[in-house]
């Protein structure tokens, strides 16, 4: 008896020694990192602004006050200004830059960018975060332009947009009642090139002691988009993600660049302000291509003499280059999660299951006139009751509702186009654009000279000598193209 | 007996003891110090100072912004008199002249860019007092209002144009807004206008006073009906004379204000959050307030009065919210207005919350690591006592279990503990042992020595083994040395017990078989407190001899029949034995011994004597006890008869022999043996053996006197007339020479 009991006390005293050393160390499985005890704090950037960014921040704390607080996480929102400011920043803090801000663990982001920031090892493969089913909710296009190598699944797509025409109906008919031209003439670029060019003139005719005054028809939102989106419709990918590389068709691109450069330099296309809705409601355009989600920005009236004068409105599809297959981009930001902890991954990809699932974001979407992501969406009676609801409103829902017609048509008829990305397809996207807009910048300079020494169109035309320049701006595209280690193939 | 405890127990209370006692003042001295609640002043404190800090942060960076504001308006409108007068009008009528107008437009806007970039504020705005495009509306207003939703980066083409002619954002680059607009426009029932008419009344009112004295902050509002809450500061723009003709603004968007102004990274402690609102009457006025975060928003609920308990530490107050209970505030009243201020009266008091629960979190979580780690200590210190007692005693132990298990045949050689004291009680005890062997040892010898037949043994209660001497292995035939249980001693025991001797308390035949020899043992045991021991003595000689003194004793040693002193003892018995039956003593003397002894020496008189005791053996097949009393006296008993004649028959029988009674001297004659007797009866002359051989001796010596060889019975009538006669007499008779035998 005795005995046992020297034993147990033994026994008992090891137990304690045992207990209090291995009391810390024990760690419970869980299945979930998240704790509601414990929020996690998850900082997002994003690129929205205006109505968009006050729906994200209603759509933030919407999620912090239900599904967040429940789970534990907490969103906190920060604009960081326009994409172009948001990319920079995010390469900044993925590459370490010295007084970069810390990478944000979720961030706005387009699919190229995405791959940029993976190659710095920054981003989380959102395949741990979503199964097959979660992913299968998404439509199949948006879902896939996100796709790396058809494995990784860097980007979560959020809202979607594509391009159309915008006009001021009213301007357009004013101009049409004296023309003789119809809509028809805007549906392809070349038909848009010659409206321009006669909408010039017939402006310029109208103030007869000045010469060359006349006012520009069109305007582009995107000068990338024009251009990938031209080479599509000509049947070149000039973004070939399959072989990760630049294609230049001589033809097709010389035909995208002469159409543009023409335009631009000739006055018949401009780009004044920041938007060419800005430029619509200074009166400075007439029409332009951008995207559906700037449908909201479209106004009801435009400043004339420091008074408002009303305008009606006209949705038309994206221009086709004659000969060509109607095509139109489809584009838009994800989101991408940044590699942290697994508490900060799991609860970024909980906020972004629940931003895009079909209640959200729809809200979110509607706000300007963005397509909703999930398939879901689209079958979805709240969706088309809204429609329905906008077409029947006042006068600037009724315009979303009219980009909307346009947008849906372009996208269930799958006429859009999205680049697949590849390592450095974000660079040559940028070149694309920054090239064409340069040497257009100084043809338009020249022009403006040689208008100066009376030179009709025509004269200008010669004397810019678009051969050249076309040739220029290859040769211009090629060294950056090499500077840059962009393969490419020409045609 | 006082109760005995082991060492290893006494030592184990003893230290547990100590354990439990020091733990206890440990716990005291905590309790009395109240350490443990110095945490929770702490905690206290920082909250305070979170607080302190972040109000004073709040009013510097408040206070910088205004004056900055102040100096813009001040600048602004240095430019509009400037721009007045060169148009040829004044300030106050500036938007109705559109190249004023336009011109206004561009120079606010310029204003507005200064201010967004210089304050970190989300907007900025001028405001005229009348429209340009709508002259005779009295409820618009040109405006230039610009929004930049990143304050922290300088890029103006982040900016959009909320209202204002399209020429401010092309020659800034921006974009305008959705809601873009040329005016603002009060409201038709002239609400949420404040910011504009507040400023522009003070401007009236305190006319003359410093420019800041008129600024007004707005409570959270819906300035672009863009379901974005915004909160304003504005400034009157004066002209010359000091009559305001317009307002500059700036606003601050919910989102930036509690990330920037409000930021959540200064607060210590989770679930804690900041709010501005009014407090009035010891209530937080949830009318209007501005959250700092997720939790401010999801927790206060709008329009509420929340009351605040005020508690001892300054500035702290305590409050119940519905999902989150008891909460401590931290509050600092703002100084968002100059005190001369026709506006300093709108209370804005900083506050911030925290769970008690999560504020008194560390010093709980301190108090319960403390007890837990206390206890963990103590049982670790019990463990330590056990584990240190049990080795520390082991070796005691081993040493009284060693010493236990000890046989008084092994040596004692302790092994040493390491401990002195301990070390040399065992060397002492070892010595006392030594000296105790070889006194053991000694007196062994001695015994030995003494040649006694003797041996003793042990039986301790608590020892299963009996300690045995010497003899006893001899007596029992075991190898010295080897242990003899309790149960086999038992067994030896009850062997040589198995036979007790008659009349000899604890005395005991035993035949040893091997030494095919019979012993007498005595065994004598006594107990003791532990046990029994005993001794056990072969008392064989003794025995021997004391049966051959008793031999000589009861016998004549010539004629080998009962002495006098056996035959009493014998008659006795007879006596005792049957009392009711009839006996008769027959008392009978040689006639004619003196003459043999005389005539033929001694040698022939013990011859007779022999030969008379053969004769009288005749009655020894009747149970007669036959003895011989002295010289030539013989005494015969013979009892267990129902009458005296039965005696006189056997006594007849032996007369009618007495012929052929012969003994052969040396002189070849054979001479008769004759003898006379004598008779008395029990019980009817005497009950007792000493009486019947006085009375039966009389008889004889009567018959003597009568007539020799003859047989006479007892007459107490005549022995009470003799012994009246003869008192003293002399009863000597003299002898003659005897008859010669007939035979």
């Amino acid at each position: 008896m005795k005995r046992k009991l020297k034993i147990t006390c033994l026994l008992l005293s090891l137990l304690v020694v045992v207990m209090a050393g291995t009391a810390c160390s024990t760690a419970s499985q869980k299945k979930t990192a998240l704790d509601p005890k414990n929020p996690v704090s998850i900082t997002l950037w994003h690129y929205y602004v205006g109505d968009n960014k006050i729906a994200l921040e209603k759509a933030v704390d919407e999620f912090n006050k239900s599904v967040g607080s429940e789970k534990g996480v907490v969103i906190n929102a920060v604009a960081k200004g326009s994409i172009v400011d948001l990319e920079e920043a995010i390469t900044n803090s993925a590459k370490g830059v010295i007084n970069a801000e810390p990478m944000p663990d979720l961030f706005s982001c387009y699919p190229d960018k995405g791959l940029e920031i993976d190659q710095l090892g920054k981003l989380c493969d959102l395949n741990d975060y979503f199964t097959k089913d979660e992913q299968n909710s998404y439509v199949d296009e948006f879902l896939k332009s996100e796709k790396y190598d058809e494995k990784r699944l860097l980007n979560i797509p959020i809202v979607k947009s594509t391009e159309l025409l915008y006009v001021n109906k009213t301007a357009w008919n004013a101009f049409v009642s004296q023309s003789g031209l119809n809509d028809s003439a805007l549906s392809t670029f070349e038909g848009i090139y010659d409206a321009a060019r006669a909408y010039y003139q017939w402006t310029d005719a109208q103030t007869p002691e000045t010469a060359g005054d006349g006012k520009s028809l069109m305007g582009f939102d995107s000068v990338a988009n024009y251009i990938i989106i031209g080479n599509k419709q000509l049947g070149t990918e000039i973004i070939d993600g399959t072989d990760s590389k630049a294609v230049l068709n001589r033809a097709d691109l010389k035909k995208v660049f002469d159409l543009y450069y023409g335009g631009m330099c000739l006055g018949y296309f401009n780009a004044v302000s920041k938007f060419r809705s800005d430029d619509i409601k200074a009166g400075d355009l007439v029409a332009y291509v951008g995207s559906s989600s700037g449908a909201a920005y479209f106004p009801t009236w435009i400043e004339k003499d420091n008074t408002q004068s009303p305008i009606e409105f006209l949705a038309l599809s994206y221009p086709v280059f004659a000969g060509g297959i109607p095509t139109a981009i489809e584009q838009g930001a994800g989101m991408s999660v940044t590699k942290s902890t697994p508490a900060k991954e799991e609860g970024s990809a909980l906020f972004l299951k629940w931003f895009t699932a079909k209640e959200q974001n729809i809200n979110f979407a509607m706000t300007t006139g963005y397509l909703p992501v999930e398939k879901a969406a689209y079958e979805n009676t709240d969706f088309k009751a809204s429609l329905d609801a906008m077409s029947a409103g006042d006068q600037s829902e009724k315009n979303v509702a009219a980009v909307y017609g346009i947008a849906l048509d372009q996208i269930m008829n799958a006429d859009t186009y999205a680049s697949t990305p590849f390592d450095e397809s974000y660079d040559l996207r940028t070149i694309l654009e920054k090239s064409l807009m340069t040497t257009t910048v100084a043809g338009r300079q020249d022009a403006a000279a040689f208008r100066a020494q009376g030179m009709s169109e025509q004269e200008v035309l010669d004397a810019l000598n678009l051969d050249a320049r076309f040739d220029a701006w290859l040769a211009s595209l090629r060294s950056q193209l090499d500077g840059l280690g962009i393969a490419y193939s020409e045609e | 007996m006082k109760k005995t405890w082991t060492l290893r127990r006494q030592l184990n209370i003893l230290l547990a003891l100590i354990v439990i006692f020091q733990s206890l003042a440990l716990v005291f001295a905590l309790f009395i110090s109240r350490v443990y609640f110095m945490l929770d002043a702490e905690a206290v404190r920082l909250l305070n100072n979170t607080t302190e800090t972040r109000a004073e942060t709040f009013d510097t960076s408040v206070g910088q912004m205004i004056a900055g504001l102040a100096d813009e308006s001040k600048q602004l409108s240095t430019r509009m008199t400037d721009l007045a007068q060169q148009t040829g009008s004044t300030p106050q009528a500036i938007y109705r002249d559109d190249i004023a107008y336009n011109e206004s437009a561009q120079i606010a806007s310029d204003a507005l860019v200064s201010i967004l970039k210089q304050d970190r504020v989300t907007g900025a705005f001028f405001i005229l007092n009348g429209s340009n495009a709508e002259k005779a509306n009295g409820q618009a207003h040109s405006a230039v209002y610009i929004r930049n939703t990143t304050p922290d980066s300088e890029e103006t083409a982040n900016y959009s144009l909320e209202i204002g002619p399209t020429a401010v954002a092309k020659s800034y680059g921006m974009a305008t807004s959705i809601r873009w607009d040329l005016d603002m426009k009060e409201n038709e029932d002239g609400s949420q206008f404040d910011f504009y008419e507040k400023p522009f009344w003070a401007g009236t009112a305190y006319k003359g006073s410093e420019i800041e004295r008129f600024g007004y902050w707005t409570k959270p509002i819906d300035l672009l009906k863009d379901n974005q809450q915004v909160v304003c500061y504005t400034l009157p723009v004066l002209d010359q004379d000091g009559n305001p003709y317009g307002v500059l603004g700036v606003e601050i968007d919910m989102p930036y204000f509690s990330q920037y102004y409000l930021p959540d990274s200064d607060l210590l402690y989770h679930n804690s959050f900041y709010v501005i609102a009014g407090m009035h009457d010891q209530a937080l006025d949830l009318n209007w307030f501005i959250p700092g975060g997720v939790l401010a928003k999801t927790y206060l609920k709008s329009g509420e009065q929340l009351p605040m308990k005020a508690l001892k530490d300054e500035g702290i107050s305590e409050t119940t919210l519905n999902d989150l209970g008891a909460m401590y505030s931290s509050m600092r009243e703002l100084k968002v207005y100059s005190e001369n201020s026709p506006f300093v009266d709108e209370n804005w008091t900083l506050a911030c919350f925290v769970p008690s629960q999560v504020l008194m979190e560390n010093s709980q979580s301190v108090r319960e690591k403390l007890f837990a780690s206390i206890a963990i200590t103590t049982l670790l210190a019990f463990s330590g006592v056990f584990v240190l007692v049990y080795f520390f005693t082991r070796k005691i132990s081993r040493l009284s279990e060693y010493v236990s298990g000890l046989s008084p045949y092994d040596e004692i050689q302790f092994k040493p503990t390491g401990m002195r004291e301990i070390d040399d009680l065992t060397s002492a005890v070892e010595l006392f042992n030594q000296s105790l062997v070889t006194a053991s040892q000694t007196t062994s010898k001695i015994l030995e020595l003494s040649l006694l037949p003797i041996g003793g043994y042990e039986v301790h209660d608590s020892s299963r083994n009996v300690i045995l001497t010497d003899f006893l292995y001899w007596l029992l035939h075991i190898e010295p040395g080897i242990p003899v249980s309790k149960e086999e001693w038992k067994a030896c025991l009850n062997r040589l017990r198995a036979n007790p001797m008659e009349d000899h308390a604890n005395i005991y035949r035993y035949d040893d078989e091997q030494r095919e020899t019979q012993l007498w043992l005595r065994i004598i045991e006594a107990k003791q407190p532990s046990g029994v021991v005993g001794v056990i003595q072969d008392v064989s000689t003794e025995i021997e001899e004391n049966r051959r003194l008793v031999n000589e004793l009861d016998y004549d040693a010539l004629t080998h029949l009962y002495s006098r002193t056996a035959l009493k003892r014998e008659v006795n018995r007879k006596l005792r034995e049957k009392p009711d039956k009839i006996g008769a003593m027959i008392f009978m003397d040689l006639d004619n011994l003196k003459y043999i002894n005389d005539s033929f020496g001694h040698e022939v008189g013990d011859r007779l004597i022999v030969r008379a005791g053969e004769i009288f053996r005749y009655f020894e097949p009747f149970g007669g006890i036959i003895s011989r009393i002295s010289g030539d006296e013989f005494a015969v008993y013979l009892h267990d008869f129902d009458h005296p004649d039965q005696v006189r028959d056997i006594i007849r029988e032996f007369h009618d022999q007495k012929e052929s009674f012969c003994l052969r001297t040396p002189d070849g004659e054979s001479r008769r043996i004759r003898f006379s007797s004598g008779i008395a009866w029990y019980p009817q002359d005497a009950d007792n053996v000493t009486e019947l051989l006085k009375l039966s001796d009389f008889a004889m010596y009567e018959a003597k006197n009568t007539e020799k060889g003859r047989l006479f019975e007892f007459n107490r009538e005549y022995y009470e007339q003799t012994l009246g006669e003869h008192k003293g007499e002399s009863t000597d008779s003299t002898e003659e020479e005897p008859s010669p035998c007939i035979c």
